[in-house]
């Protein structure tokens, strides 16, 4: 069968490719798209560091097909400040240290935003949990749920 | 030498937010697989299943069939290709053969014994699952007590034993300690295997310039400079035949320390295949073979008077150092920074003992081998002070150095940097409000419930004193610490400054951007940190890069004294073209040199730059053309005193952590109620980035006692080779820590700041502490670093059998 | 890592998916949410040659009440039942099981259906509906069949479905009046797959004696199972301490789990006995009315 043609909607913009089916999304985002800022920290589905917004749901992009996500809608890290300005999840990030080698930041800020979508107030405790499919080796995650709480606050 | 004091401290010390994170945030940060090279080729690595076997033969006639497929690679070429690694053991161990390949045998599951290059990654993988390997297995050496005896086989055939290091040390009198000590408590300790585990896997892309015969590596690894020689020997080059780039790197916690022999690796298969090669490792490959964490098992005995004075320790400490020695045994001999931790015993004897197994190799792991000894000490105190029924904090503040005595030389010959132990303590104490505790978990336990209450210090030296070499090869000839800097102000007014440092998230650019600020009178916004690394941009020293916490001490040591010449210069160019005012009557503010008498009297910055580097008629005439300083920064280390002494740290950080923790009896579980953590990082050069620091080293250490553990069974196979399997915690699985400070300045650095962010292993400790306090009704010690809930549970039935 | 080369197809119809199972045998495997079968093919243990992906059926996510049964679509999200309000008030159990599967993002795009035909031994969905009496709707080349949870799951790994079928729906008995479920997993850390997991679901009668039990244990043996000797034993029986530990004891007893880097045999089996009488004490809590958060271990 051979290499197929999708078209995928990122960040508003359409990007199209031929592409073997057992491409991941994640590889059709940084490869084909060129959109680097989505990350790949493990093979099973258990880092978070490759989560990306589909349809206005958080998933892990390196366990789906890129064949799957044709024309879907894709949101990724880039696509979350507009005009250059920060956006109020990534400015909390900033202002509370959220961050330290910012590797599991793109995937843990698109998970945030989904939480917050869904739960505008969330308690800590909804969180962490909310937070619990995204893995963090530098920061002992305090930093970044006072980031998504801050972020919440200012919504 | 230019005298290393910050001319004013308007932006060290505050919380100046990350210049790093705009990137980052956005998704816009470079990491090495960000980096597209034209013509990339993929390296696929096919790995040892066994954890020792003769490779009799490697078949890629199945490969070379399908499409993509450009070359090859094994280890039996290796031998033709490279020189083995220099090791610095003293003989016969010197000669064990580290390649970066295996050749003739594989050692360790995971150990790379051939290499494939195609088209594109997913081809790689192809590849790789076709290249058909005939292995002939051999006995597994997995037990290093076994290991050490005669009859084990050998995990290298050219060496006599796999004890294949070994140091006895002796302070003090030790027999008269133990002979005069009211109670001698006796046992035995396990300090777990783990990994920090970065999220970003190691990645490497080499090209190779024939007609320059020279090589450029990408790559995230976290000291290319400190490991160039190792490259540079294997590959047979001379050192500026090689341009290393390190982009933003993932996290690196020393586990990026050692990924060297992928650099040598990869320059090889791009040379072989005339394009450059990209290797991406997976999670698998990464638990499975790139650096594990020192893993001890302690015989250990502890003297105390019957007052809780501790008056000796005795140990043998067995380390399973995995297949090569590839840092070590400097994690091993680490216990030597460590011996008393922040105690004033003078008598101590330890018995180091390095044991070659096949697993894989371990190494720098954020407070490599200070966290084991920490460890060991402090669960002695815990266990001693139980069985004298005395509090364990009242046994603590007893045998604390006192800050009266700072600078204090311990029996290993550090000398302690200041500080007040107690004080830090005690601060921990009202913090978890410790009576409060007492009274509740004297309640708690009427209705069956446990709840634990320990508090530790962990002790961190940093940056290492290179001589510590001589202690595992008395023919080592290295010693100190240095790093490079340089700093420029450009004809347009910019100001530029780049250092040797290659970061994992530690935000040297903003702190290097301080730095520059305070010395140049400017704002931290003015200042260009070059980001990340690259051979023929930055300045480096043979010992650069981000380990060891040394970039408090010579990553600020560089950046200031580079940036004082700067200064320097620039008031000297100011003074003349001000009609040769005197320099101490001339102030630097706000990028402008003006008379302190008359302040509208002035030059800017970028006046004097442009001066410096184009209207150089203008210049003195005994000065240099240009804005640009140069500076390698030493600290003041000394050679060893003797053969077992000598200070090999400058500063020692240190933290006491409190816990307290309730035991579920019924099924071992424990939950952390609150977790305190009281550092004394003396000055804190940007708070925000020191607490993220601490936050950091709770993650690993309290996941490390909870949750991680690299585990192999009686085959040497390793069962935790992926993140299902290895349980890296998430936020859901942490509590909120609290993070307080007392803020001792150090006096071994001229800014007051020791290294921070190591933590010396007290989060990890500290819940050995608290449950075995929890479980003291049981009469339950805890005396493993790995505290899983079958452990705990395991020791509750032990004890109510 | 990556998945072997495989073909893709897409259909939109079940017909269409049944075809196409039927030409490719076990060749093929039906793709749902993927976050079973995606990692498995990455790792390269499962190479499939075809992947038939079930995503452009309509009319399998819906979940909803229906001739004294709960219906839930095959391709339903654990994210959607977690958030059913149905769910949450007829199916305590359930609730607690989808909110503890995995992460968010796997919850997201993971299937119940997905995950009862990828079978893991540890895996949630199939004792919380062993527990619920579920059963599930097959569609095949032969038609439509219906089964229970436990003609389903043959081995670890290992269903009776055939290669031409998919599952369509799971149908869970309302449950009756004075009825309450619970679903307990015991995880090394948030969202790992359960050392052992627990779920019961009862039924009170007036006089506050358990009237009908049922009891499921996960992770403790190659599939699913009921603890039946420790249902009989407190089946029509009023509800006492002593009685419920000499549950646990039978259920531990019943088990048949292996030892793995979760724990080893005797841990597991102790885990179950303890999981059951708190999973049991929240149940009846919640027949008896009221409002109880499930604590997992």
């Amino acid at each position: 069968m051979g290499k197929q043609k999708v078209t995928l909607t990122i960040n508003g913009d359409q990007h199209q490719g031929e592409v073997e089916p057992r491409m991941l999304l994640v590889d059709f985002l940084r490869e084909v798209a060129g959109l680097k800022g989505t990350h790949v920290g493990c093979d099973t589905s258990n880092c978070g560091a490759c989560t990306v917004l589909m349809g206005g749901r958080s998933i892990k992009s390196c366990t789906y097909l890129a064949v799957s996500a044709d024309s879907k809608e894709i949101v990724t890290i880039e696509g979350l400040s507009r005009n250059g300005e920060l956006h109020p999840i990534q400015e909390a990030f900033w202002e509370n240290h959220g961050l330290q080698c910012g590797y599991c930041t793109p995937g843990m800020i698109l998970s945030a935003a989904h939480l917050l979508a869904k739960n505008p107030n969330p308690t800590d405790a909804q969180i962490r949990i909310g937070i619990a499919g995204n893995v963090c080796r530098c920061t002992g995650y305090q930093n970044i749920v006072n980031s998504i709480q801050k972020a919440a606050e200012t919504q | 030498m230019t005298k290393l004091v910050f001319p004013q401290e308007k932006w060290i010390g505050t919380k100046v937010k990350r210049k790093e994170d705009l990137r980052l945030l956005r998704g816009k940060g470079q990491y090495t697989d960000d980096i597209q090279v034209p013509g990339v080729l993929y390296a696929g690595l096919v790995r040892s299943p066994y954890a020792h076997a003769r490779i009799k033969k490697i078949d890629f006639e199945k490969v070379l069939g399908i499409p993509g497929v450009v070359c090859t690679l094994t280890g039996q070429e290796i031998t033709a290709l490279t020189n083995p690694v220099p090791k610095n053991l003293y003989e016969p161990y010197n000669k064990i053969e580290d390649y970066c390949m295996a050749v003739g045998k594989s050692r360790y599951v995971g150990e790379v014994v051939a290499a494939v290059v195609t088209e594109n990654k997913y081809q790689a993988e192809d590849a790789v699952e076709l290249v058909e390997v005939e292995y002939e297995p051999l006995d597994p050496v997995v037990d290093p007590e076994k290991a050490m005896q005669s009859s084990s086989s050998l995990v290298h055939e050219n060496v006599p034993s796999n004890l294949v290091w070994e140091g006895k040390y002796d302070y003090g009198d030790v027999n008269g300690a133990f002979a005069e000590a009211d109670i001698v408590v006796k046992d035995q300790f396990y300090f777990h295997r783990f990994t920090s585990a970065p999220l970003e896997n190691s990645v490497v892309i080499a090209d190779y310039d024939e007609q320059r015969e020279s090589f450029t590596i990408w790559s995230n690894n976290q000291r290319p400079m400190f490991n160039h020689r190792f490259v540079t020997t294997a590959l047979g080059i001379e050192g500026e035949k090689i341009r290393y780039v390190t982009p933003d790197i993932g996290g690196g916690f020393g586990i990026k320390n050692d990924s060297y022999l992928y650099l040598i690796l990869l320059a090889l298969l791009a040379r072989r295949a005339g394009r450059p090669v990209k290797w991406v490792e997976t999670r698998s490959e990464h638990m499975a073979s790139s650096l594990h964490g020192n893993e001890v098992f302690y015989d250990a005995e502890l003297a105390m008077q019957k007052d809780g004075t501790i008056t000796g320790l005795k140990a043998r400490a067995v380390h399973d150092e995995g297949a090569y020695m590839r840092r070590e045994p400097i994690g091993a001999i680490n216990f030597i920074r460590h011996a008393t931790v922040g105690y004033n015993f003078k008598n101590l004897t330890m018995d180091i003992r390095c044991v070659a197994t096949n697993k894989c190799p371990v190494g720098p792991n954020r407070s490599y081998g200070k966290m084991q000894q920490c460890f060991l000490v402090e669960r002695l105190i815990d266990i001693a002070a139980r069985r004298l029924k005395l509090d364990p904090v009242e046994v603590r503040l007893k045998n604390f150095v006192k800050s009266e005595q700072m600078p204090y030389e311990t029996p290993t010959g550090m000398i302690l940097d200041g500080g007040d132990y107690g004080a830090v303590l005690q601060k921990a104490v009202e913090l978890i409000d410790y009576p409060k505790v007492r009274a509740e978990q004297v309640e708690a336990r009427k209705f069956g419930r446990y709840i634990g209450v320990g508090f530790v210090m962990g002790m961190d030296g940093c940056p290492v004193n290179s001589s510590i070499q001589r202690m595992m090869n008395p023919k080592a000839q290295a010693s100190g610490d240095a790093e490079a800097a340089w700093v420029k102000i450009n004809p347009d007014g910019q100001i530029v400054a780049a250092v040797g440092s290659s970061p994992q998230g530690q935000g040297h650019e903003t702190i290097v951007s301080q730095i520059v600020a305070d010395t140049l009178g400017v704002h931290p916004d003015d200042v260009y940190a070059v980001p990340g690394f690259d051979s023929t941009v930055n300045p480096s020293a043979p010992q650069s890069g981000t380990y060891a916490s040394r970039f408090a001490i010579v990553g600020v040591g560089a950046v200031l004294g580079a940036a004082l010449k700067v200064r320097e210069k620039a008031l000297q160019i100011a003074s003349h073209l001000l009609g040769d005012a005197l320099i101490d009557q001339l102030e630097l503010e706000d990028g402008r040199v003006f008379l302190k008498d008359a302040p509208d009297r002035g030059v800017s910055l970028e006046d004097i730059a442009r001066t410096a580097w184009v209207d150089l008629a203008k210049l003195p005439d005994d000065i240099e053309a240009g804005l640009f300083a140069h500076f390698v920064y030493r600290p003041d280390f000394k050679l060893p005193v003797d053969k077992q002494r000598g200070n090999f740290s400058l500063t020692y950080s240190y933290s006491v952590t409190g816990a307290v923790v309730e035991v579920d009896v019924e099924t071992g579980k424990v939950k952390i109620l609150r977790l305190v953590v009281v550092d004394d990082a003396g000055k804190r050069l940007n708070p925000l980035i020191v607490e993220g620091q601490i936050h950091g080293a709770i993650g690993h250490q309290l996941g490390a006692a909870l949750y991680e553990r690299l585990l192999y069974d009686d085959e040497g196979q390793l069962i935790t080779s992926t993140f299902k399997d290895y349980a890296a915690p998430s936020a859901a699985d942490f509590p909120t820590f609290e993070v307080d400070y007392v803020d001792n300045p150090s006096l071994a650095t001229p800014w007051g700041a020791r290294g921070a962010g190591e933590g010396g292993g007290s989060p990890l400790i500290v819940v050995s502490s608290a449950v075995s306090d929890a479980l003291a009704p049981f009469d339950v010690e805890i005396k493993s670093s790995y505290i899983d809930p079958e452990y705990v549970l395991k020791k509750l039935v032990e004890a109510t059998d | 890592m990556y998945p072997n080369a495989f073909d893709y197809f897409c259909p939109d119809t079940l017909e269409d998916v049944v075809a196409l199972l039927t030409q490719h045998g076990d060749d093929a495997k039906v793709l749902a949410g993927g976050q079973s079968l995606i990692p498995l093919m990455k790792l390269r243990l499962a190479s499939p040659k075809y992947v038939i992906s079930l995503d452009k059926l309509q009319g399998l996510s819906d979940i909803a009440e229906h001739g004294g049964e709960i219906l839930i679509g095959a391709l339903s999200c654990h994210a959607e039942i977690e958030d059913s309000t149905l769910v949450k008030s007829q199916l305590p159990l359930l609730h607690d099981t989808v909110s503890v599967v995995a992460d968010v993002q796997v919850r997201n795009l993971g299937t119940v259906a997905g995950s009862l035909a990828h079978a893991d031994p540890a895996g949630d969905l199939a004792p919380a509906l062993l527990a619920l009496n579920a059963q599930i709707s097959t569609v095949g080349a032969d038609g439509e069949r219906t089964m229970g949870i436990s003609d389903l799951l043959e081995d670890a790994y290992l269903t009776s479905l055939k290669d031409d079928e998919v599952i369509t729906h799971i149908r869970i008995p309302v449950p009756q009046k004075n009825s309450g479920g619970a679903y307990i997993k015991f995880e090394r850390r948030a969202g790992d797959f359960a050392v052992a997991s627990v779920g019961v679901q009862l039924t009170l009668d007036k006089g506050g004696n358990c009237a009908e039990i049922a009891i499921a244990l996960g992770a403790v043996g190659v599939v699913a199972t009921r603890a039946e000797q420790a249902e009989s034993l407190l089946r029509g029986q009023p509800i006492s301490d002593d009685l419920l530990k000499e549950a646990a004891a039978a259920a531990s007893t019943e088990s048949d789990p292996f030892s793995d880097i979760r724990g080893s045999v005797d841990y597991k089996r102790h885990l179950v006995g303890v999981l059951l009488r708190r999973a049991f004490d929240v149940a009846a809590r919640r027949a008896g009315g009221e409002v109880v958060e499930t604590v997992h271990g």
